[in-house]
């Protein structure tokens, strides 16, 4: 009677049922990957970089104002754990972290290949690259410049035609943005697209108008179809439109508004609530929305529409973003495709 | 007849099957909804958070700790921990910190009526007076951002419910609780997901959750007759036209079970109170008008997922039998579905939990994956107890009881951050 066969046969069915185990069983021994998975335990501060930065950039400033090498150099560039002079001769690429003790003008066209730090105003040449910039005062950027990861000013931030702000940008006070800049995330109290300072405007909106409560019903009313508000008209408690919305001119709504399709504000329109689409969103000439806009495809802004009060800031979200000039949004935009400034 | 039997059960297989493949495959390549996660700034409104708590001496002052250091207005957010009848010190601790926090803390110590989660929440709400309000179980942890992010969903007019992330922090521990973090992970990274993608019916999961009173009310409040109010509650807002929102980046840490038998009865629980559900809803669902065909088709599916436990059985069984009575399967056709099922059927859920440990960046864990044909096999087992004591125990006139699940938790959990977290002091 053959023994080696039925043997083999049965090592062979064993090594096929037990091989496909064997990276389960080691893993389990040693339990390699064994740690809880990290979880989001940050608040999602759009200042937290610039919060790591700021303590970096003093520490270092702080260091090479007691070289003597430096000790009157208005700028500094920490580069490899070594501190040089930062000349605008530099002009053109720019490698090391950039340390400006006071006020700086930078050149025309400069790369920076790392961040930039400055303890006073900064103002920018145009067509400069910036990885991300700190400005415990205000930061211009001229025409065309690029910031690649993040900037935050302590004061306001004004970016020229055509700027592109990559990642996040945020300020204290306000932010200005002029036709063709792009953005993704912004949060600033104000939030203005003009055309020249001249434009710059106050909220319309006081906090007194503002600050009222509004006692409406709790439920809100459901329409299987289309919802439209007639011009000059207004009305109470929140709604839920399958089909689209239209509000019109000079209308009123106290509550919050959710469309499954398009959802229109002609101008002057004013909603107390908050806007839902799960298509776009078209806010009329001098339309006033004091809740988040939430829109699953695009937002549009009109000139003189204001997102938000000074008081009770707001956020706007949605893949492709476009505010007109003239138009101000009190607190977050939030592009998750493409945002930008229209001309 | 036992063919036919076999057929429809292969059938019922290969829907949940095209079902798992569907969110697997839409979570990998698909459009991602993330509507509301990007919400920051807004006007907050005031929330409650209630937490459900009976004998957690173990757990709860871990929370209490992780809700005072939220990042919410303070002023808009009331912290009610909801002592079930607690036999342990949990009323001891809960007092030690509402005299240590007498304005953040209000406390709720039920010494009475119904035991379960839903009647003793159902009590509890007789002191929230706030529009949202969120709810956690006492084993939970919360980050700071976890409470705007579950308030964000409520600024749409239509949601109901929101639900969060359920993240294991004792996965270390044992082979079951590793087991039990790519189970979790399938379930909410894939799954719920997917259905949230797709426009159809994510779940209201009980917990890192959040509802809103006055759709509450619409319903009829909390049933303290349930075994999962969690499911209960899902269905009647979708019923009555509420939805309800997933949102993945709010995550929470949670315990699971440490021990097979206490997550038997946590799963037998979950099943009965599914099942429950099930019979109450699943002729209303694919009826009730203003619903639209993927969340007429989707609810009723999610309804049927733990029959499927002794369908699957019943299916083997019927295998077996049929293989050995020498039952006539001639058709080319049936073989080479068998074969396909085989190769591909079969291990749809596997391929979710896969899919979800690629989507967590996880690295060694997926390598688990065979090992969770174990857990697989628990559950199935365990799935099907439930469902046949369900239909046996009306008869023997015993009632469903309402078990807690067990905790193992010795020491104050702690996570040390960066990446990957450490779990240290379990």
């Amino acid at each position: 009677m053959p023994v080696l066969e039925p043997l083999a046969l049965i090592a062979a069915t064993t090594a096929f049922a037990v091989l496909p185990l064997g990276p389960a069983l080691l893993e389990s021994r040693r339990s390699r990957d064994a740690a809880a998975l990290p979880i989001r335990r940050d608040d999602d501060n759009i200042r937290n970089f610039a919060e790591t930065f700021r303590v970096f950039s003093r520490v270092h400033l702080d260091r090479a104002a007691q070289l003597p090498a430096f000790t009157h150099s208005a700028a500094v560039i920490a580069h490899k754990g070594e501190f040089r002079a930062f000349e605008n001769a530099d002009a053109g690429n720019v490698r090391g972290v950039v340390l400006c003790r006071a006020d700086i003008s930078f050149g025309h066209g400069v790369i920076f290949n790392d961040d930039v730090y400055c303890a006073g105003t900064l103002i920018g040449g145009t067509r400069n690259l910036y990885r991300a910039i700190l400005g415990e005062e205000d930061i211009c950027l001229a025409d065309g410049s690029q910031v690649l990861r993040w900037l935050h000013a302590a004061g306001s931030v004004s970016l020229g035609a055509g700027c592109v702000l990559h990642g996040r940008a945020s300020a204290e006070f306000t932010m200005y943005l002029r036709p063709g800049c792009t953005f993704r995330r912004m949060h600033a109290p104000l939030i203005a697209a003009i055309r020249d300072e001249l434009e710059r405007k106050p909220s319309r909106h006081s906090q007194v108008e503002q600050s009222e409560h509004v006692a409406v019903s709790r439920f809100p009313s459901r329409l299987d179809g289309y919802f439209y508000l007639p011009a000059g008209s207004r009305h109470e408690g929140s709604v839920i439109a399958r089909g689209r919305a239209l509000l019109g001119a000079a209308s009123c709504l106290e509550g919050n508004l959710k469309s499954h399709r398009a959802l229109q504000l002609s101008e002057q329109v004013e909603v107390l609530g908050s806007l839902v689409s799960t298509s776009s969103i078209y806010l009329g000439e001098n339309c006033f929305v004091r809740g988040p806009i939430i829109s699953e495809r695009s937002v549009f802004v009109a000139p003189g529409a204001q997102i938000g009060t000074p008081e009770n800031l707001t956020t706007i979200s949605a893949p492709r973003i476009t505010i007109s000039p003239g138009s101000i949004i009190h607190g977050t935009v939030w592009a998750r495709d493409a945002g930008e400034v229209g001309g | 007849m036992l063919l036919y039997l076999f057929g429809t059960v292969i059938l019922l297989t290969c829907i949940y099957t095209a079902r798992h493949y569907c969110f697997t495959f839409n979570r990998l390549y698909g459009k991602q909804r993330h509507p509301y996660s990007d919400i920051d700034c807004a006007d907050w409104p005031p929330v409650t958070v209630l937490i459900a708590a009976h004998n957690e001496e173990k757990v709860i002052a871990d929370i209490l700790k992780a809700l005072l250091d939220v990042d919410y207005p303070q002023e808009h957010l009331t912290i009610i921990p909801v002592n079930d009848r607690s036999t342990d010190g949990t009323r001891d601790i809960i007092d030690e910190f509402i005299h240590e926090h007498p304005a953040r803390i209000t406390p709720f110590h039920r010494v009475g009526g119904k035991p379960g989660k839903a009647a003793a929440l159902k009590d509890a709400m007789r002191m929230v007076e706030t529009e949202i309000v969120l709810v956690f179980d006492a084993d939970y942890i919360p980050g700071r951002a976890l409470i705007r992010q579950l308030v964000a969903p409520f600024f749409d007019p239509e949601v109901g419910s929101v639900m969060g992330r359920v993240v294991p922090i004792n996965v270390g521990k044992k082979l079951l609780t590793r087991l039990l973090d790519l189970e979790r992970s399938g379930g909410y990274q894939v799954d719920q997901q997917a259905r949230m993608n797709l426009g159809l019916v994510p779940q209201y999961g009980g917990t890192v959750a959040g509802i809103r009173t006055s759709a509450l009310e619409e319903i009829g409040g909390w049933d303290e007759g349930t075994l999962a109010e969690d499911t209960d509650l899902t269905y009647r807002l979708l019923l009555a036209g509420w939805k309800t929102v997933y949102q993945n980046r709010a995550e929470c840490y949670e315990e699971v079970p440490e021990r097979w038998p206490v997550r038997v009865r946590q799963i037998m629980r979950w099943a009965k109170g599914h099942n429950q559900a099930m019979v109450k809803y699943c002729g209303t669902i694919l009826k009730q008008p203003g619903l639209t065909i993927r969340e007429r088709l989707d609810g009723f599916l999610l309804l049927g997922v733990y029959l499927m436990g002794p369908v699957l059985l019943l299916g083997w069984g019927l295998a077996v039998w049929l293989f050995y009575s020498g039952a006539e399967i001639n058709s080319q056709i049936a073989v080479l579905a068998l074969a396909g099922f085989t190769t591909l059927g079969n291990f749809a859920a596997f391929f979710e939990i896969a899919a979800a440990a690629h989507l967590d960046h996880s690295r060694a864990r997926v390598r688990l994956l065979p090992l969770t044909f174990l857990g697989f096999t628990v559950s199935l087992i365990s799935v099907s107890r439930a469902a046949f004591q369900q239909v046996v125990d009306p008869i023997l006139r015993k009632e469903l009881v309402w078990e807690k699940t067990e905790r193992s938790r010795t020491q104050e959990a702690v996570v040390e951050s960066g990446d990957p977290a450490v779990l240290r002091g379990m």
